[in-house]
């Protein structure tokens, strides 16, 4: 399988801060990679430097075969980009800029125009001053979606979008793109969206990749919340390894276990005798939520909490 | 020329945008030129009038000294502030296509497409060049529609030009 992105150990610093210190990521073509982090971890600027708008410190990337700074020109008539942020031009109408992106991006395919067009619900006979956040994301979605390139550089591209809207793009997403076999990098903080659209996730902190793979390798990472209300007491089950969070009240109990460790957890459960049994499967919220805290102090009550209750 | 790539189509992106507002400013300048032409020459008919309206203090603090007498002379004289104004209008010209595109987030919506790096700055450049080009031949127009001579009229729409270029504020071109 060819690689659309490899990225190794890049580094971009301004000033003082290092906004990326090493980071690696690598989507496959025809892939749709979810790229997930907390704010400020640096997703954007990769995503920069990935279109040659920056520059990198140190490290290599390349995008397509090519270099991304000094290629940018002939690599960008092969991708599309939608910014997390999207500003239009005040006196442009949304169509007048679907347009324009197409033109110089060199090819729009009409009939797809249209099709984004009505399933994003959008009037393209507004001005760009007219549009809410949510219906600016909707202009730079369907420029992007409708033109005719391989790859698709998707940075936060349902923020600002309702919860119908949302869905509309995941449904073109997994039906069209995925058809069409382009790749998708894809840059989020919503899990779901994720869970929903991705076949490979890195997942990133502080500049650094902490984890990448698929999204079943990741969820061999995460831990499978049990809840049980058995025949007797649970004697011993706190001393099984991989089984953590033991808490007993009236003869239900609640831990969480590794993905590993289940099955003999399970064997116990039944050895005492089980009336119910519910199970939770382990989400990418758990495994990000555990990565977004590990290392980080917890310097308010809350943070705290929350970091507790995660291990 | 990689870097450059795409230009045009930013020209003409620029040129649907100020459409409007340039047209607006070049029929701005040709009125005020027609205008004091007629009105300058109906109100100082003689060369001894002007020479005494163009002696007074404050005008000469502001605007120098009257080069010569003529109707032509004087009106390109009286209008010394003009390409100031024209300076100033091709400046916020080119920061409104290049620095305000980029702090709007604009500039990253086109640099990802098949744009080069320097084609913005290019196309703003262009653009204010072109519209300066239209304004000097439309203030020579103007002047000459109102009798002023063809050479000196000509010359005057150029310095304005060349004002809304570079900033330059070049106020002695004497209009024979």
């Amino acid at each position: 399988m060819t690689e659309a992105i490899r990225a190794e150990a890049l580094v971009k610093t301004f000033g003082h801060t290092r906004a990326l210190d090493g980071l690696d990521l690598t989507v496959r073509t025809g892939e749709v990679h979810g790229f997930l982090g907390p704010n400020g971890a640096g997703k954007t600027t990769t995503i920069r430097i990935l279109l040659g708008l920056l520059r990198a410190g140190a490290g290599t990337a390349r995008l397509l075969g090519g270099d991304p700074w000094h290629d940018a020109v002939t690599l960008h008539r092969r991708l599309a980009y939608v910014p997390g942020d999207v500003t239009l031009w005040p006196s442009l109408s949304g169509g007048e800029v679907i347009d324009l992106l197409g033109r110089l991006r060199g090819g729009l395919d009409k009939r797809r125009r249209a099709a984004l067009l009505e399933r994003f619900d959008l009037d393209p006979r507004k001005k760009g001053r007219a549009y809410s956040k949510g219906n600016r994301q909707k202009v730079a979605l369907v420029a992007a979606l409708a033109s005719d390139v391989e790859l698709l550089l998707l940075d936060e591209p349902t923020s600002g979008l309702d919860p119908l809207m949302e869905a509309a793009f995941r449904d073109w997403i997994n039906e069209e793109e995925r058809a069409r076999g382009r790749t998708v990098l894809l840059s989020s903080h919503i899990l779901a969206e994720v869970e929903a659209l991705c076949e490979r996730v890195t997942i990133i902190r502080e500049g650094r990749t902490v984890e990448t793979g698929t999204l079943t390798q990741l969820r061999y990472l995460t831990r499978t919340s049990i809840t049980a209300e058995l025949a007797g007491p649970p004697t011993g089950l706190a001393g099984l390894p991989g089984v953590h969070n033991l808490k007993t009240q009236d003869g239900r109990v609640r831990f969480d276990v590794d993905t590993g460790a289940l099955d003999a957890a399970l064997r116990h459960l039944s050895g005492v005798g089980v009336r119910s049994l519910v199970s939770q499967p382990p989400t990418l919220e758990e495994l990000f939520l555990r990565h977004y805290r590990t290392g980080q102090p917890a310097d308010t009550a809350q943070d705290g909490r929350r970091a507790e209750v995660a291990r | 020329m990689s870097t450059l790539t795409g230009s045009g189509k930013l020209v003409r992106l620029i040129l649907r945008r100020d459409r409007l507002l340039m047209a607006l400013w070049i029929v701005f300048f040709c009125l005020i030129l027609s205008s004091f032409a007629a009105s300058l020459g109906e109100v100082f008919p003689t060369a001894a009038e002007r020479q005494q309206y163009a002696d007074n203090a404050g005008f000469v603090a502001l605007y120098g000294r009257l080069s010569g007498t003529s109707l032509g002379e004087f009106v390109a004289w009286r209008a010394g502030f003009l390409p100031v104004v024209v300076g100033l209008i091709g400046l916020l010209t080119v920061i409104r296509h290049t620095r305000t595109e980029e702090e709007t987030g604009r500039r990253e919506l086109l640099g990802a497409t098949v744009v080069g790096r320097h084609a913005g700055l290019a196309a703003a450049l262009a653009a204010t060049f072109g519209a300066n080009l239209v304004l000097a031949a439309l203030v020579a127009l103007s002047m000459i529609s109102q009798d002023l001579p063809a050479t000196g009229s000509l010359a005057f729409g150029v310095e304005l030009a060349a004002a809304g270029l570079v900033g330059l504020h070049q106020r002695d071109i004497p209009v024979t």
